[in-house]
């Protein structure tokens, strides 16, 4: 004759509202660092440690959440006070001063070379028009390249 | 212009002939930049320096190794690498942009930094060593301006729209000049870490004068700004493991 309890008990296990979904086994990265407390767990799931393998990767996506985040973020950040306003003197002085480049950048090197600077007009003499992702780029390598020089 | 190869029978070529051969063909032919200029045919004279170039080569095919695609208008790359992906058959990897160029004829400004925020974090998830992102944007046609900005895990430093002339132009040349010739780690790249070249992984991490072997890069960061951004997995010389995360 069989127990009543688990007969219930494996009625209930018919009842889909019991099977539960199986997630992936947990990896305990932590127990690394007290390896003389987890040996035997370290041993079954890093059986190679030693050799660096490559250990299991989430398999969570993440990609979507990660790009809206960001996305609102960015947003919020154009208005938010944490984005500070500073000169461009600012940049060249502070973030880029001349001890931190090869050569000290002097400003009478492309004063001196016509064909990146009108002296007469003080701008870029061939500074593109069109904001073309090719004219920039071969005017950006060609300023560099000649103050490089 | 060359003359193609097969048009040398090869028992008349000898090395002189050769030499002039290939000496003959068209830059673009062999892989190097095109010199346009009589300043450009001069070469480098600044010993030591680093060598980086802009390049529009991600401005079609976006990069890889990012969480999700993203076309760049212009990256900074080192300049070998460019010459290498020239031929637009290639793309490059996110660890390997050290900046960002926006540019536009006449996006609002607000739109162009947002683009330069989401893809500094694209430039934060790829590159652990990274102490914060550089971009470059420029927009307008006949009054052109720009903004240089700053993002890192903290926030954003940015400068004011600035007319390309006049002092601010100065400005400008002198960033672009410290953005093609400046040391790694003055275009923030942490060198506390060593980095694998190609495959753009950290390998080791020094902190203080401890060094680590990093066995797995185990967390990146949701979001674009916050602390504790990245997590480590490492070992030390004993073997022992530890958790390294940045602050």
């Amino acid at each position: 004759m069989q127990n009543p309890e688990v007969a219930m008990l494996q009625k209930k296990e018919l009842n889909p509202c019991y099977i539960h979904s199986t997630f992936p086994p947990a990896t305990f990265l932590t127990t690394l660092i007290q390896q003389e407390h987890f040996k035997e767990y370290i041993a079954n799931e890093f059986p190679s440690l030693n050799l660096c393998p490559p250990l299991p990767a989430s398999t969570m996506n993440r990609e979507l959440l990660r790009k809206e985040v960001n996305a609102t973020t960015a947003n919020a950040l154009l208005n938010a006070i944490t984005s500070q306003v500073g000169t461009t003197e600012w940049v060249s002085k502070a973030i880029f001063p001349d001890k931190f480049l090869p050569v000290v950048f002097n400003d009478t090197c492309l004063d001196n070379v016509p064909e990146c600077w009108d002296k007469s007009r003080q701008r870029f003499s061939n500074l593109p028009e069109t904001m073309g992702e090719q004219a920039i780029q071969e005017w950006l390598n060609h300023l560099v390249h000649t103050l490089g020089v | 212009m060359a003359q193609p190869l097969g048009t040398h029978p090869r028992s008349l070529i000898k090395e002189k002939e050769l030499e002039e051969l290939l000496n003959s063909y068209d830059d673009e032919d062999i892989g190097v930049d095109r010199v346009d200029s009589s300043t450009e045919k001069k070469g480098f004279t600044i010993a030591g320096a680093e060598d980086h170039s802009f390049s529009i080569v991600s401005h079609k095919k976006a990069p890889s190794g990012g969480y999700h695609l993203r076309k760049l208008d212009i990256i900074l790359i080192n300049r070998n690498l460019r010459h290498f992906l020239k031929d637009g058959n290639r793309r490059p990897r996110w660890h390997q942009v050290k900046a960002i160029v926006e540019v536009s004829v006449s996006a609002p400004c607000k739109s162009m930094l947002q683009q330069i925020f989401e893809k500094a974090a694209l430039m934060f998830e790829s590159q652990p060593f990274r102490w914060f992102a550089i971009g470059l944007a420029l927009r307008g046609t006949t009054a052109t301006e720009f903004s240089f900005v700053l993002v890192n895990q903290g926030g954003v430093c940015r400068t004011n729209w600035a007319h390309i002339s006049g002092y601010d132009a100065f400005n400008l040349a002198h960033i672009v000049f410290a953005l093609s010739y400046t040391k790694p780690e003055f275009l923030s790249v942490d060198t506390s870490m060593t980095v694998d070249l190609l495959s753009g992984n950290v390998t080791k991490i020094k902190v203080k004068d401890q060094e680590f072997n990093v066995i797995k890069h185990v967390y990146s960061s949701l979001i674009l700004f916050g602390r504790g951004t990245h997590v480590f997995l490492v070992q030390d010389k004993d073997g022992k493991s530890h958790i390294l995360k940045d602050a």
